[in-house]
């Protein structure tokens, strides 16, 4: 068997199922229809770990009001999840959101934090929601079972490891998830195929 | 294979049943300062990219009208310090985006040298 790179036989899968490409320093979000499945062909980052996995928007109810309780808690359940994707609402209207360093913050909220490790969240709002208010929280975070972080020296290069075994885990209304170190630059190459095709 | 003394296996790839692929598809490779520009000038002319590797830190892949200049980019990343390999990635994920228009145009640091490999295709 050759170890030559070849472009052969293959050649024509390569124009029909051409790679997408999408670099970024932040997280890198795709979500396709719920019948559509991401596969990780390559990624390269210029830190030194970074966290792959099917990840969905997650909504957790952690209170309704009633005139008097100012103070909420909850537990995520998609981990980690990720920064600067957590919302507070009061009947389906934003009321805070976190800053990226584990706060959450708002007009009306006096305090408020969000473990992005283990979900866990806790907000006092300045005056007790009205009686019956819904209190939500809004999320993006990974499914725990498909989530891997993987840890090396900067650069980071998963080419080699993803060419013998491309990352192609499905969840159903679920989206890939690169996650990199805060302000590393990361290019992933990817193609999109349906669940059923 | 362990135990029998004197066994050794070469290290030098071996190209067997594929090398009919190979010089049918033969790799073309581009060698320039901070710029390749392919013309995609044939009617139907593709190019598959699968190895970039340059001596600077950037690369960025598009097309365009004018050479160099891209006006459409499809791809780029840039890291500290040069060199750069972006080999395995394409070699996983060869670019075969194609458009309508002058140039595949690879961009990279400047005064930095740049090498491409590719394959023309058509469909």
């Amino acid at each position: 068997m050759s170890s030559l790179p070849v472009i052969s036989a293959n050649t024509d899968a390569i124009m029909r199922h051409q790679a997408k490409f999408i670099t970024s320093a932040a997280d890198i979000v795709i979500f396709g229809t719920s019948e559509t499945r991401q596969i990780l062909l390559a990624l390269k980052t210029t830190g030194a770990s970074v966290g792959i996995g099917v990840g969905y928007i997650g909504e957790l109810q952690i209170g309704i009001g009633d005139d008097s309780e100012d103070n909420f808690t909850g537990d995520l359940v998609n981990l980690p999840v990720l920064v600067n994707t957590v919302s507070v609402l009061i009947d389906d209207v934003v009321k805070g959101t976190d800053d990226g360093a584990g706060n959450i913050t708002g007009a009306t909220i006096s305090a408020g934090t969000v473990d992005y490790s283990i979900g866990a969240v806790d907000v006092t709002f300045t005056a007790p929601p009205a009686q019956d208010e819904v209190i939500t929280v809004t999320y993006t975070g990974f499914d725990v079972s498909s989530y891997r972080n993987i840890v090396g020296a900067a650069p980071l290069d998963l080419s080699g490891f993803l060419k013998n075994a491309p990352f192609s885990f499905y969840k159903e209304n679920g989206g890939l998830i690169v996650s990199p170190e805060a302000g590393e630059e990361t290019a992933i190459a990817y193609i999109e195929m349906r669940e059923r095709e | 294979m362990a135990n029998l003394t004197g066994a050794y296996a070469g290290p030098v790839p071996i190209i067997s049943q594929n090398t009919a692929s190979i010089l049918k598809y033969r790799a073309n490779f581009a060698t320039g300062t901070a710029s390749i520009s392919l013309p995609l000038i044939k009617p139907g002319t593709r190019y598959i990219i699968t190895s970039v590797y340059t001596e600077g830190n950037e690369v960025t892949i598009g097309f365009g009208e004018s050479a160099g200049t891209i006006t459409d980019e499809r791809f780029t990343f840039t890291q500290t310090a040069g060199p750069l390999d972006l080999s395995l990635f394409f070699g996983n994920a060869p670019f075969s985006q194609y458009k309508n228009t002058d140039f595949l145009i690879i961009n990279g640091e400047v005064a930095k040298e740049i090498t491409v490999a590719y394959v023309e295709f058509k469909g």
